[in-house]
């Protein structure tokens, strides 16, 4: 275990398995909703990915889809 | 202000309080909550979820049918649809728990791109329509701030809602227990002492256990956390939706889980050896006879093990079955769920009643005060005998309370001290039960209820349907 990130992740690991009794208050749904922000931070990388992939496809779509768009029917309202 | 009528069951809630007036249940929505209130009630999602029995049906309430402690409120009144009776998050089995969670968060799904949240998630929000779920508390949805991301909620579903029946799955520990207080529930730091290192080993408790109890003490004494918003409402939906699903996830693990245990009572039925076929068939022909002649609108089978005579009588009423096996309850309800029978199954000892719970005893009624002249039938089949003898119940005591549950009838089954499963509960200690003796049970039972019919089966054991005696 020689990188220091690998000691790091240990001690980590080490200092969240071992629970110590608390001598201060401890506030009921604290550990619960800093997992939640931790969720919503990975949730939130997603989203952009998700938008980054989407917006992505949909330049490589627009670029091979002329023939098709010009045999689709017009939406109703369309002013062509 | 809060009227001085507001009712000790809802007291906490600072937008709205509900009181029974007239037979009547009626929501007063204060004024600074009333326009959310109302465009609530006339949401799309919210209206399809009423009209499909999912939510309680609700109306405005015109200002002429107001109740008189409302009359100068700063608010208005609806009236909600009445459950036929009301249970305890304690009173339920495992399985309806989950059922009640599994409905909260699919509401939470539905209301989430209409702009709404479920300000809390505890199970005293559902009751059961006989075996449906139904989200009863209404002002718990309230608008939801664009942007934001965390589900304020979501600590109290986990310890109300989750944990326990993570307790239950991993350690047997009855929803009783763990419900005892329905608003707080089974905190993450008790469930991680409970579970000791197993909490660790199960990677599916690192997330719901393992991790929440020890951030918790690591976090202790350093101040709240930050408040968290998205760039964007869409992608705030995106977080919570997927929070949401995850905690589906955590939910359907437990549940089936719960399909596969077993117990000892919920075998009963099928590997009873005391009965022979021909008293059976004697035994169910008289309660099926005395339950087509009585018509009873609403029953309850006071240890009703898997619910075969709940059954017979549901063909002509609402039915409540006790019984104190969770296992046997869960199979009822599982039953009356597919069969769409109109049963509701609970969790219950009659030798030991549900008792009032919460804030001054008040926030939540007794099992005795909820049953009080509710039914037109009382079923106590070879239930007398196990509540004399394990819970030490005289048998006036038990015909007393029974008779001020009833409005009409008892079908109560006579267990003689000479019957083998007697002798297995009573060890030799028969002679102490002298009022289990056949002429001093009869004449027991005729200080409060006039004999109709009796039938004495094969095996010794008496069947009698009585009438109670009005006061």
């Amino acid at each position: 275990m020689k990188h220091p990130l690998e000691k790091l992740a240990c001690a980590l690991a080490v200092s969240i398995a071992a629970v110590a009794p608390a001598g201060a208050y401890i506030d009921p749904g604290t550990g619960s909703r800093l997992l939640q922000m931790m969720g919503a931070v990975v949730a939130g990388g997603i989203f952009y990915f998700r938008e980054f992939r989407l917006k992505l496809m949909s330049f490589f779509t627009r670029r091979e889809a002329p023939a098709a768009e010009d045999a689709s029917e017009p939406p109703p309202g369309d002013p062509r | 202000m809060i009227p001085a009528a507001a009712s000790p069951r809802s007291f906490r809630d600072p937008d709205a309080t509900l009181i029974e007036y007239e037979g009547r249940l009626v929501r007063a929505v204060r004024s600074h909550a009333l326009d959310a209130f109302r465009r609530m009630l006339e949401d799309p999602v919210v209206r399809r979820w009423m009209d499909e029995g999912r939510i309680v049906r609700t109306r405005p309430l015109p200002r002429v049918e107001t109740p008189p402690q409302f009359a100068d409120f700063e608010g208005e009144c609806f009236e909600h649809e009445r459950i036929p009776f009301v249970s305890q998050p304690a009173e339920w089995a495992p399985e309806m728990l989950a059922a009640a969670g599994s409905l909260t968060l699919s509401l939470s799904r539905a209301l989430l791109p209409r702009g709404w949240q479920l300000k809390d998630a505890t199970p005293a929000n559902v009751l059961f329509r006989n075996s449906e779920p139904v989200f009863v508390d209404l002002p718990s949805i309230i608008p939801r701030e664009p942007g934001s991301c965390l589900w304020i909620a979501r600590h109290q579903f986990e310890t109300t809602i989750l944990l326990p029946l993570i307790a239950s799955v991993e350690v047997g520990l009855p929803v009783a227990w763990t419900l005892s207080n329905p608003v707080a529930g089974l905190s993450h730091e008790s469930l991680a002492g409970i579970l000791g290192a197993r909490r660790w080993l199960k990677p599916a408790l690192w997330r719901s256990v393992a991790l929440p109890a020890a951030l918790a003490a690591k976090a202790a004494g350093g101040g709240a956390p930050p408040a968290m918003k998205a760039a964007s409402d869409e992608q705030a939906q995106f977080i919570l939706d997927r929070s949401l699903k995850g905690l589906e996830t955590q939910l359907s693990r437990c549940a089936g889980k719960l399909e596969a245990r077993s117990s000892h009572w919920h075998r009963y039925t099928a590997t009873r050896s005391h009965y022979g076929s021909a008293d059976l068939q004697a035994k169910r022909t008289f309660i099926a006879d005395a339950i087509a002649g009585t018509r009873p609108r609403r029953t309850l089978d006071i240890g009703a093990n898997t619910g075969e005579y709940s059954e017979i009588a549901a063909s002509q009423g609402d039915v409540v079955a006790i019984d104190i096996d969770e296992r046997s309850v869960a199979a009822i309800w599982a039953r009356a769920r597919n069969g769409q029978l109109p049963i509701l199954p609970l969790v219950g000892n009659f030798g030991r009643p549900t008792p009032a719970l919460g804030w001054r005893n008040r926030e939540l009624e007794s099992l005795l005060g909820r049953a009080a002249a509710g039914f037109d039938l009382v079923l106590m089949l070879a239930v007398v005998h196990h509540l004399r003898v394990t819970e030490g119940i005289p048998v006036a005591e038990q015909f007393d309370a029974v008779a001020g549950i009833t409005r009409r009838h008892l079908l109560v089954e006579y267990v003689p001290v000479t019957d083998p499963m007697f002798a297995a509960i009573a060890r030799g200690r028969e002679p102490l039960y002298g009022d289990c003796l056949r002429p001093e049970f009869e004449t027991t039972l005729l200080q409060r209820f006039q004999i109709e019919r009796k039938h004495e089966l094969p095996n010794g054991r008496v069947l009698y349907l009585a009438r109670r005696r009005l006061a």
